[in-house]
């Protein structure tokens, strides 16, 4: 606002008046002479200030200057008053007197005029209502950050040494030891022992010297909890060891500081110094007769210093080595006189027990746990840092509230608690109150305070090997266990990484760690294996993935992991060589390695997820490559006869029989049909396709390119039989004696559309999503006539649900008609499973939404002609780490409308099954072995009737695994785990990467709003062949990485020059 | 209205009512289609004679330490199934119908328990009571939670 | 500096010592600057730099100290401003080219920056008897 320009110079020339130039002025007064000021009556205002000034006698002392436009024409007419640079808005005649009394003569600002900024000082949020601050009770870090650790002075205005003070003239030790032992104060490094009882051991030892140590070795990877109160009030700690020096009877203490901590010992050794020339360390503390001192001794870099015995034997000068307890060190201790060993943070709470009283402690937290806990929050957590909450606080609040959640909006996956010798926990812990027993039932350990959060990106086997590394490089190597089993364990752990693990590696892990934990020397052995253990419980699926399938979910175990997107595509389509390829115009053999995979390349162009895309490593940096598009682009631009899939192996005799044309069916189908198999689909409805068809529409997915790759499938040789459904037209029996199949494969998909279950669903006007969209789908696509469709024109319309089959019902309804179209959803929109582009859309396309609230009663005689609505609020985590809604009880609404459609869930139909019929899960998915075969033999099932309702790549990876298994049942009668392999095609890379260090990912064109109502023309547009050419360019290439990495060779060259585009044209500007 | 004489008649009358679900769940498991209802239903009997057995060892054992002991222990009501209706045990039943069914039941049970509570006048019977409407609504409680999990995952 | 020999001597270096802290606080201006090696990472000394520089071009009297971390260490460097009367206000991920900003907008013409703000304290610190709980 201030223009340095006119800041008030006196010496500046200028045009007063009668030429005083020398004379110091009282005031400048501009006032804003500007056409926006100008027609709001500026001129007036100056003319009133003249005279006003002229009438005060002020006219030597005040110089009136009207200005040009200043540009904050809104707030006009504006006057600047110098030197004070004060701002008046909206400046009027009337004003005028105000101001020359207020500001020109008493200097003070005439309130009302001033410029009232939009962010005033009170629009701040204060700390205590910022979730991060507002949830912390602070004791130990109460003057962390607040204030300068190197005064002494500030710690004492601050309450410092008051506890001191109080302990040494109104307390005896017993009164300490009491007061100690009442609050209930657990030692805070991690092996909870009551700090109070351990002091009264150490005082009733006779036995002198004796000694307080202060154990701040923290050698817990990600843990800082204990470096910062040493930096940041290291008074604290060291007024709670004078305190426990009393209590014990010691008169000297140690302080074993880590030497990677510089600052803290730098700040340590001064603030000890101000204590000694304050009298508060040293002889006659405070006139009392009580002489304590203390020494600053730095530890040496070796994680076992962190465990008392070792520590001890470090101070002493030896080699850190645990050593057997008893006797412990309050009875023999360091120089092997009775010792207290406790944390910095036990130490830093000590002064305010005292100062405060135990009732007070005691009534923080749960009873068994009482105070404070603090924990170094990292990882993949918003709010990384430090923070000190009451004990007994949920998992679940220190991370989403606290902790601000998981960047990106990224789904939890564990936390690890306690450091390297902790455990994880899953997000079905989430409720776990925190302390110390809760945690230990729970799976994990307290410890120290080390908090490190992981999201899906994170391979669990990873993590584990990660810690045991850190665990067997710290072993001291005395006892056997820790020495030989830690690197045993690594052994297991990293061939299991490297995917040559096997199940009795699995075994051996819990063999070894069984021993490991009850015959170690030390906790640092008895603990190494917690993590592993922790993972192995609650993320054993991994484990097995990794072994069974040489398959790393997370994408992170580098020989597994040939690049993210082929690791983050269920099917595993080979992207990278694809991309390469597009890149040099070679879309047929793009396309050709896309269909050794998936044969839906045109249509998952466009409806896919992308899983490929969330983990693309461009991501990282700055946007992933647009994946999709392109794979869109390549599969529209199929030049030539359309594809007619290859015969892999030679025709045979037998016959398998499909149930279902969706994408399961028909990869499944397709790829029986390659190895030669007659296939033969049976498909319920009048078209093929299963969800593809029925559950997509036409906006997203146009029909001819949807019909294009079905029909490419039934040119390998399936037959597909429309209208033929299992259960109304044939059995499973049938199948296999009348149409002579020897193999069956189930891929009926979950179209069955799960109840509200509220009262009034059964009035008319209730048409559920999946039925809602399969009459429009029929329609469009042509096999049934337009007059089926659902009459929604000028209805309003309520969609209730939030997944994918909700949003594409509501944007439906909208195109068909519908004058108001709305969606409710019990969840928040961050919960919500449908595709974020699918719901932005939706806004686009006028959709309202209603979140936290949950429908309870269809309204209306026999006609809908509402829904209640209850609203609900998030409160516990569920087993999956989401916060589950609760009604808020009597605040409802009604929202009146005439169609309601149901879309909260679907499930397999399984009422064409006989009473001793095939085993279901309680999700009414088929149950399958390893081979997908299910409980009656010959009968395979994949897709959605496996997995429960998916995406369109997870049914054709299914479809593609179950023909392996078939096809070997078929050959050898044996049920075998899949695998389906492809060859691997590597490609070279013809650019020069850095050439697109820089280029940013396109935006897709879209239809414009205006284009898009009541029609159902794609809204995607895809991009022109340049785009995607050059897209194609941005990839890292990672599987070229993984080539070096795995020491093969790199792809030969072979194309001398680019492909021109199938226009013939050059693709590029001369 | 059903009177109660004393405690035994109060014990009696649950345990009745827990044979009652305990038949109508196991008969229920013999003409279900659904493989995986048809499991659920057997764990629900079974469940059921094992709530039978424990207010057959309040009955014959110490009344006030069970009353004691059961209020020591939390409960929760998710209220997920308050607002729903239907559930059934058809042959044709799907999971969430037979969930829904025994949801309500137990709400059903537990609404009864607390007005009966609400009538006595006797201390003991009153706990007793509250004690039972405890027990139900932990019942429910577990059936809401897999509802959760089941029908509600994508919603 | 004298030896603390009894209760009393350490009560009125307290007083003392509170009150010249409130004097500070109730006339003039403190900057504060994260200084734990959270901040350090972050280049809190670069900041700090940045704004002595610029209290000294500017001629402006203030009083700079250090403090160490508060815990939210994703913000550091954290730079707090307190001024006669005012509330003292946080900034985070302060770094040195937002300082003549920062000093001019807030400390000359009295308007925090609100996008850069991370909250402020309800009291005045050092005038208080009891320790902030934050």
């Amino acid at each position: 606002m201030m223009d340095s320009n006119l800041v008030f110079n006196p010496a500046r020339q200028g045009g007063a008046p009668g030429g005083d130039s020398d004379r110091l002025l009282r005031a400048e007064v501009l006032i804003c002479g500007g056409t926006g000021c100008h027609s709001s009556s500026s001129q007036e205002v100056t003319a009133a200030m003249q005279a006003e000034v002229a009438r005060r006698g002020l006219e030597g002392e005040v110089r009136v200057v009207p200005t040009g436009c200043r540009g904050f024409c809104s707030m006009g007419p504006v006057m600047m008053i110098y030197p004070e640079g004060i701002l008046y808005c909206q400046v009027q005649e009337s004003d005028v007197p105000d101001i020359v009394e207020e500001t020109l003569l008493k200097g003070r600002q005439v309130a009302r005029l001033a410029y009232q900024e939009p962010t005033q000082h009170r629009a701040l949020p204060f700390y205590h209502d910022i979730p991060f601050y507002g949830k912390q009770i602070r004791i130990a870090l109460r003057n962390c950050g607040m204030i300068n650790p190197e005064s002494i002075d500030e710690y004492i205005a601050h309450e410092g040494y008051e506890a001191l003070g109080k302990v040494l003239t109104g307390m005896t030790p017993e009164d300490v030891l009491r007061e100690m032992k009442d609050s209930g104060l657990r030692g805070r490094g991690g092996a909870g022992f009551l700090t109070g009882l351990k002091w009264e051991f150490a005082r009733r030892s006779q036995n002198f010297p004796k000694y307080v140590i202060c154990n701040a070795d923290e050698g817990d990877p990600g843990a800082f909890m204990d470096r910062s109160i040493l930096e940041g009030d290291p008074h604290s700690v060291m007024e709670g060891m004078t305190i426990a020096g009393y209590a014990i009877g010691a008169s000297l203490g140690y302080i074993y500081c880590r030497a990677e901590y510089p600052l803290a010992i730098q700040r340590l050794k001064t603030a000890i110094a101000q204590a000694h020339e304050y009298g508060l360390l040293g002889e006659n503390i405070l006139g009392s007769g009580f002489s304590f001192d203390l020494k600053v001794k730095e530890g040496a870099g070796a994680f076992v210093c962190g465990e008392e015995t070792a520590l001890m034997a470090s101070i002493e000068g030896k080699r850190g080595e645990p050593r057997p307890r008893p006797p412990f060190p309050a009875v023999a201790g360091l120089w092997n006189k009775p010792s207290n060993v406790n944390n910095v943070k036990s130490y830093a709470m000590s002064p305010q027990i005292m100062l405060k009283g135990a009732p007070w402690f005691k009534s923080i937290g749960p009873e068994k746990s009482p105070g404070t806990a603090i924990f170094a929050l990292t990882g993949k957590i918003n709010n990384t840092g430090l923070i000190e909450v009451p004990m007994g606080i949920s998992l679940g609040e220190i991370i989403y509230d606290v902790g601000g959640g998981i960047p990106k909006g990224k789904p939890f996956k564990a936390v690890q608690t306690g450091g390297p010798l902790g455990g994880c926990l899953p997000a079905s812990a989430l409720n776990t109150p925190v302390d110390f027993d809760s945690l230990t039932a729970a799976g994990a350990t307290m410890g120290s305070g080390g908090m490190i959060v992981v999201d899906d990106d994170t391979c669990m086997v990873e993590f584990a090997k990660y810690f045991l590394q850190f665990a067997t490089a710290e072993s001291c190597g005395k006892c056997v266990p820790c020495r030989v089993g830690g690197m045993r364990l690594l052994e297991v752990l990293t061939r299991i990484s490297e995917g040559h693990g096997t199940d009795q590696d699995v075994e051996d892990i819990k063999y070894i760690s069984a021993n490991m934990q009850s015959a170690s020397l030390c906790s640092l052995g008895q603990l190494t294996p917690g993590p592993v253990m922790s993972a192995l419980r609650f993320f054993m699926d991994e484990f097995t993935e990794h072994v069974h399938n040489q398959n790393c979910p997370a994408g992170q175990c580098k020989a597994l992991v040939r690049a993210k997107c082929i690791n983050a595509c269920p099917a595993g389509v080979e992207s990278p060589s694809y991309l390469a390829l597009v890149a040099q115009g070679r879309y047929a053999e793009g396309l050709a390695i896309h269909r050794e995979r998936n044969p839906f390349a045109s249509i998952c162009g466009r409806v896919c997820p992308a899983f490929c895309e969330q983990k693309c490593r461009r991501g990282e940096i700055d946007e992933s490559i647009s994946i999709r598009l392109v794979k869109r682009y390549m599969a529209d631009h199929e030049v030539g006869a359309p594809w007619t899939p290859n015969k892999v192996e030679a025709d045979k005799p037998l016959k398998v029989g499909v149930v279902g044309a969706g994408p399961g069916g028909l990869t499944a189908a397709l790829r029986l049909a390659q190895k030669g198999y007659k296939v033969t689909v049976y498909e319920k409805l009048p078209i093929p396709g299963g969800m593809m068809s029925v559950g997509i529409p036409d906006y997203r997915l146009p029909t001819d390119a949807l019909l294009g790759e079905i029909q490419s499938i039934m040119r390998a040789g399936v037959d597909i039989r429309c209208n033929t459904a299992l259960g109304a037209d044939f059995t499973l029996d049938d199948l296999f004696e009348k149409e002579g199949c020897n193999a069956i494969v189930l891929a009926i998909g979950a179209h069955k559309s799960r109840k509200l279950g509220v009262p009034g669903e059964e009035k008319a006007g209730v048409l559920h999503g999946t039925d809602f969209l399969r009459e429009v789908g029929l329609a469009q696509r042509g096999a049934a006539p337009m007059t089926t469709m659902p009459d929604v024109a000028g209805k309003k319309v309520a969609v209730v649900g939030g997944g994918n089959v909700a949003l594409d019902a509501a944007r439906t309804a909208w195109r068909l008609g519908a004058s108001e179209v709305h969606v409710i959803y019990r969840r928040t929109r961050a919960d919500m499973p449908a595709y974020a582009e699918e719901v932005h859309a939706a806004y686009e396309e006028g959709i309202r939404f209603h979140f936290l609230a949950n429908p309870i009663e269809v309204l209306g005689d026999e006609k809908v002609t509402g829904v209640m609505v209850q609203r609900q609020r998030l409160g516990e985590f569920d087993a999956g780490g989401r916060r589950r809604p609760a009604p808020i009880e009597g605040d409802t609404f009604v929202l009146p409308v005439d169609v309601i459609v149901p879309a909260i869930g679907q499930t397999t139909d399984t009422t064409w099954m006989q009473k001793a019929g095939i085993q279901s899960t309680r999700s009414s998915t088929f149950v399958v072995g390893d081979a997908y075969q299910t409980s009656r033999g010959g009968v395979f099932a994949c897709g959605d009737a496996v997995s429960g309702p998916a995406t369109v790549i997870e049914a054709v990876a299914q479809g593609n695994l179950v023909s392996v298994a078939v096809d070997h049942w078929l050959k050898t009668g044996e049920y075998r785990r899949p695998r389906y392999e492809t060859e691997r095609v590597d490609v070279a890379q013809l650019y020069n990467l850095d050439d697109y260090a820089n280029a940013l990912r396109p935006h897709v064109p879209e239809l414009p709003y205006q284009d898009r109502v009541g029609t159902f023309k794609e809204v995607e547009l895809g991009f022109d062949e340049r785009t995607v050419r050059e897209e194609a360019k941005r990839c890292l290439r990672c599987d070229l990485e993984w080539l070096d990495y795995m020491k093969l060779p790199q792809p030969g060259v072979g194309l001398v020059a680019e492909a021109a585009s199938p226009s013939g044209e050059s693709v590029f500007e001369a | 209205m059903e009177q109660f004489n004393n405690i035994e008649a109060v014990l009696k009358r649950a345990i009745q009512l827990e044979v009652e679900a305990m038949t109508l769940y196991s008969s229920a498991a013999q003409t279900v289609k659904d493989d995986a209802v048809r499991q659920r239903l057997e764990e629900m009997a079974a469940q059921e004679r094992g709530h039978k057995a424990k207010l057959e060892d309040v009955l014959s054992g110490n009344v006030r330490w069970a009353i004691r002991r059961s209020k020591a222990e939390p409960v929760t009501d998710l209220r997920l199934s308050d607002h729903l209706v239907g559930g059934s045990l058809e042959p044709n039943a799907d999971y969430q119908d037979v969930l829904l069914f025994a949801a309500r039941r137990e709400k059903a049970a537990h609404e009864f328990y607390k007005a009966m509570g609400e009538m006595v006048d006797d201390k003991l019977t009153q706990n007793l009571f509250e004690m039972l409407a405890d027990e139900e609504l932990r019942h429910k409680y577990v059936l809401e939670k897999t509802y959760e999990e089941v029908v509600y995952k994508d919603f | 500096m004298p030896k603390l020999k009894s209760l009393d001597d350490l009560k009125r270096v307290r007083e003392e010592a509170q009150q010249s802290l409130k004097t500070r606080l109730d006339t003039g201006t403190t900057i504060i600057v994260g200084m734990g090696t959270c901040g350090i990472a972050a280049g809190a000394r670069d900041t700090m730099h940045a704004i002595l520089t610029e209290l000294a071009a500017r001629n402006i009297d203030a009083h700079v100290t250090t403090v160490g971390c508060i815990g939210q260490c994703v913000k550091e460097p954290l730079v707090d401003i307190e001024q006669a009367g005012q509330p003292r206000i946080t900034y985070g991920n302060v770094k040195p080219e937002m300082v003549s900003r920062l000093i001019e907008e807030h400390l000359i013409n009295n308007r925090p920056i609100e996008e850069w703000v991370v909250g402020r304290l309800e009291s005045n610190v050092a005038s208080t008897n009891v320790a902030p709980t934050v």
